[in-house]
């Protein structure tokens, strides 16, 4: 009983960090470039096919350091190709209706699945956890795989680290300004352009390395962007649309229904997920965690 | 004289800050009341709350003798009370008389919902009725102008035909000559004069320059910090000390 | 140019054009290009549909391809399991649960949200549609409904066998002509003009009486019903329906119709969906470029002719005309 409660609790976590690591970059850009980016998922999905070619050479024995850093390039990857998204697509939308914007960013996640469809096909690819990693742990009748507790480690330290650079330092305040309001911003002498630059870049290096430390987590398949996208969305649609502390609690808080629904109904993933979505939008449609505008 | 509008104990607040307090306002057939303030007395919010856009907190507003405190702006629009805005709220993208045919359409579908949805060209009755009030309001010549190119102060008048078009008992008008040049505004006040007295409507106004305010008004009202602190004719609102103090001391020369 | 005028006689005569054209097409093509051209034919209202609540009502919906893989559905079942029932009844059910999803959907997520929170809260809606498709038994889960007949209708005194020959082809073109009518009714009559009013300022329709979330409403549940309709008729086109029509990948379909076509015009989806199926034949030999082809081509349309391709024709002519008729602007 207690193992199946510990079961549950630990794939709720799973969910959420794993959640949480996609949803991070999305909730950051959607935070300060006001953004929906779609196709944030695909290159989440990118950077875990980036990762899975770097990790092909070393077979099945795959060792920590360069698991990492293949997660490490993923990331570099796709921070590289959010400097290209951010001048081809967000600058030049940028006077635009966000109707079209949201349509351009849902047209290039169609891009990265074709583009995935295209370089590494249509089947299913799997990489193995690092060697170090693939124990288990037992506790109170549960089996914990050492590479879950790492996975869900990375989510933990991601936020953490988040958190420190938005909330503790200058860059941070910097970015809060510009978030409320870009206008003055740039009056007091911000270059708004280069900080949008920036932020784009570290949401799209989020996604890679997202990417890369999930890659074992789950197989690849052109798929994987929809499933990824469609959790982020959900996690930054609960949390309050662009908060990353809101991210964090309502990842852990939507891993623990969908968790529960994997558990109690099994035969229907996700219609639980989206029913929880569903109902918190009618209950509060600025986000669960959001507090009350005051304007 | 039958009472169109009266609004009871009216409070509005957004979070802590408290916008209206203990607000009466009425206003009886074929008056024309006028609400003066200082910026951020809470004006605009009064005219949100009466017309619609927005409840109370607490309070109750009727029209006509029936509640309607917690009814749409829409339903409000459609018992009789035409809104105009602070900045002319026009569909900018539709031609002058395309935007009045649209709102006299709009009248039409309230009265027959169902009627003429399968004619596809704006009735020959209402389009007639669109060029008169075209015409009456002196903008025949904008006529195929897109409305996003006409000047302020014509949209002003596209917004006050449209309006018209609902044929309403009540116009509401939130300060119809703001941004005007004092020539303009004088043209301004004799339209507005001259379409509330042919189509014996009764006039609701918020208004800063108080040459307007003592030309267009038979009532006054004087809101300071969300509540009413006089209210009257043009003459004691004028000689009350109070709002000479708070108000008309500085704009005394206008008057 | 004046929304209260409207001229049936250019509707009428462009939409003979596309008629006759498409009924050239079984005279002197293969089947696999009869086949593309009903395709193209659902298509348009597919996109059209979309666009009567984009455009005209300000509604973005990446969740039309739930409508349509609805109505598709609501076909194939109808048509495999109770086939007893006439055709028409089939039409109409789908239409009716499209309709009815699209009400639901609104009702939940349209007054609270706009713009883009709508367009995302679709999105999720989809998504939980297409992940009940796939574990539903009596829809076939992941392999969908095989063997969707084509129908037979009976008037009384004929009956109409749909199944032969290319009888099929000349009901979707009838059936898309008769719908693409319909819309068109509706974008430009006075329901049409009070939608564009809702959209160009809310604050205004709803100061001239108009119940501006009601309009909104009704046309996503026109566009909704519309969409399930063209399923319904593709179901028994394809002869099966599988989950993939519930994919969010499929709702960037009708969005790349109408973009490219340019989406201020009526018949711009149906030149958006003809050009898209000229260029899907033209590339049908590379396989796998699919959703390279709808991804890239949509990005390079918002990206560089956001009007669409009707909007470029509509600016060359204005440059064209412009300085061989300066007479025009004396004329106010």
């Amino acid at each position: 009983m207690a193992g199946d409660l510990i079961t549950i609790l630990f794939n709720a976590m799973i969910w959420a960090m794993a959640t949480f690591l996609v949803a991070s970059g999305l909730t950051l850009v959607f935070g300060i470039l006001h953004v929906l980016n779609f196709s944030h998922g695909g290159f989440f999905m990118i950077g875990g096919y980036v990762a899975y070619t770097v990790l092909s050479m070393f077979g099945a024995d795959i060792p920590l350091w360069a698991y990492l850093v293949a997660a490490i390039v993923a990331s570099v990857a796709m921070g590289g190709t959010g400097v290209a998204v951010d001048t081809l697509v967000f600058r030049r939308l940028k006077s635009v209706d966000g109707v079209y914007v949201l349509i351009a960013t849902y047209a290039l996640l169609l891009v990265c699945d074709g583009v995935v469809k295209l370089i590494w096909g249509l089947n299913y690819l799997s990489v193995s956890p690092p060697r170090e990693l693939l124990d288990v742990i037992f506790l109170g009748g549960a089996i914990l795989p050492t590479f879950s507790i790492f996975v869900i480690l990375s989510g933990v330290v991601v936020f953490l680290v988040l958190d420190y650079v938005l909330n503790r330092t200058s860059a941070g305040r910097i970015l809060q300004v510009i978030a409320i309001d870009p206008w003055m911003a740039g009056v007091v002498g911000i270059n708004v352009s280069s900080v949008y630059r920036w932020t784009v870049i570290t949401g799209f290096a989020l996604a890679g390395l997202a990417g890369g430390l999930l890659v074992a987590n789950q197989s690849l398949s052109p798929d994987l962007a929809g499933i990824f996208i469609l959790q982020a969305f959900g996690v930054v649609i609960v949390g309050g649309m662009g908060s990353v502390r809101g991210a964090f609690v309502a990842s852990i808080f939507l891993g623990l229904v969908e968790a529960l629904s994997a558990t109690y109904l099994p035969n229907y993933p996700g219609v639980l997920f989206f029913a929880t979505i569903a109902l918190v939008l009618i209950v509060r449609p600025e986000g669960l965690l959001s507090r009350q505008a005051t304007t | 004289m039958s009472t169109l509008l009266d609004a009871r104990g009216i409070f509005k607040d957004y979070g802590r800050i408290k916008v209206l307090k203990n607000v009466d306002l009425d206003l009886g057939e074929g008056e024309r009341h006028v609400v003066i303030g200082p910026n951020g007395a809470g004006k605009t919010t009064l005219f949100k709350v009466l017309s619609g856009e927005t409840r109370p907190s607490a309070g109750t507003i009727s029209l006509n003798g029936r509640d309607v405190t917690h009814e749409a702006g829409f339903m409000r629009t459609r018992s009789g009370v035409g809104r105009s805005f602070q900045v002319a709220r026009v569909f900018l993208e539709m031609t002058a008389l395309d935007n009045i045919i649209v709102a006299v359409e709009a009248r039409e579908a309230t009265r027959r919902p169902w009627a003429g949805l399968l004619r596809l060209s704006a009735a020959r009755t209402v389009a007639d009725e669109a060029e008169s009030l075209l015409a009456a309001l002196g903008l025949a010549a904008a006529r195929e102008t897109p409305a996003e190119t006409l000047s302020h102060g014509d949209r002003k008048r596209l917004e006050l035909a449209m309006n018209l078009a609902l044929r309403p008992k009540l116009l509401m008008l939130d300060e119809p000559t703001a941004g005007m040049s004092p020539t303009d505004r004088q043209a301004a006040v004799n339209l507005i004069d001259k379409v509330v007295r042919e189509n014996g409507l009764s006039l609701l106004l918020t208004e800063h320059d108080m040459g307007v305010v003592f030309q267009l008004g038979t009532r006054i009202s004087v809101l300071h910090y969300g509540e009413v602190v006089v209210s009257g004719l043009p003459a004691e609102v004028r000689a009350n000390p109070l709002v000479r103090e708070i108000y008309l001391g500085r704009n005394a020369g206008h008057a | 140019m004046t929304i209260a005028r409207v001229r049936p006689a250019i509707f009428f005569s462009l939409l003979a054009l596309l008629v006759a054209g498409a009924l050239i097409v079984p005279h002197v093509a293969n089947r696999g290009v009869v086949f593309l051209s009903g395709v193209v034919a659902i298509n348009v209202v597919f996109g059209i549909a979309f666009n009567l609540a984009f455009a005209k009502a300000g509604i973005l919906s990446f969740g039309n391809a739930m409508f349509f893989a609805v109505g598709a559905y609501c076909a194939g079942y109808l048509i495999t399991q109770q086939n007893h029932l006439p055709f028409v009844v089939i039409l109409l059910a789908a239409a009716g649960c499209g309709g009815l999803l699209a009400l639901v959907t609104g009702l939940l997520a349209l007054r609270r949200a706009s713009g883009v929170y709508f367009a995302v809260i679709t999105l999720a809606v989809g998504a939980l549609v297409h992940v009940l498709i796939m574990k539903l038994n009596f829809l076939g889960r992941n392999d969908g409904l095989v063997g969707v007949n084509r129908p037979i209708i009976d008037l009384g005194l004929v009956e109409l066998d749909l199944a032969r020959g290319d009888a099929y082809y000349y009901f979707i073109i009838a059936s898309c002509a008769l719908l693409v009518t319909l819309m068109w009714v509706l974008w430009s009559n006075r329901f049409g003009r009070s939608l564009q009013g809702v959209k160009s300022d809310p604050m205004r329709a709803s100061f001239l009486g108009i119940d501006i979330d009601r309009k909104r409403l009704i046309a996503l549940v026109l566009s909704g019903s519309i969409t399930a309709l063209a399923g319904a008729i593709y179901a028994p086109w394809a002869q099966i329906v599988t989950p993939e029509l519930a994919h969010w990948s499929f709702s960037t379909m009708p969005l790349l119709f109408t973009l490219l076509g340019g989406s201020a015009f009526f018949l711009g989806p149906a030149v958006g969906a003809i050009l898209f199926g000229l260029l899907d034949y033209a590339t049908r030999s590379l396989i796998g470029i699919s959703d390279l082809l709808v991804g890239g081509l949509l990005l390079a349309v918002v990206l560089s002719v956001p009007g669409g391709v009707l909007g470029l024709l509509g600016s060359l002519l204005a440059r064209v005309r412009a300085p061989s008729s300066p007479r025009r602007e004396g004329r106010a």
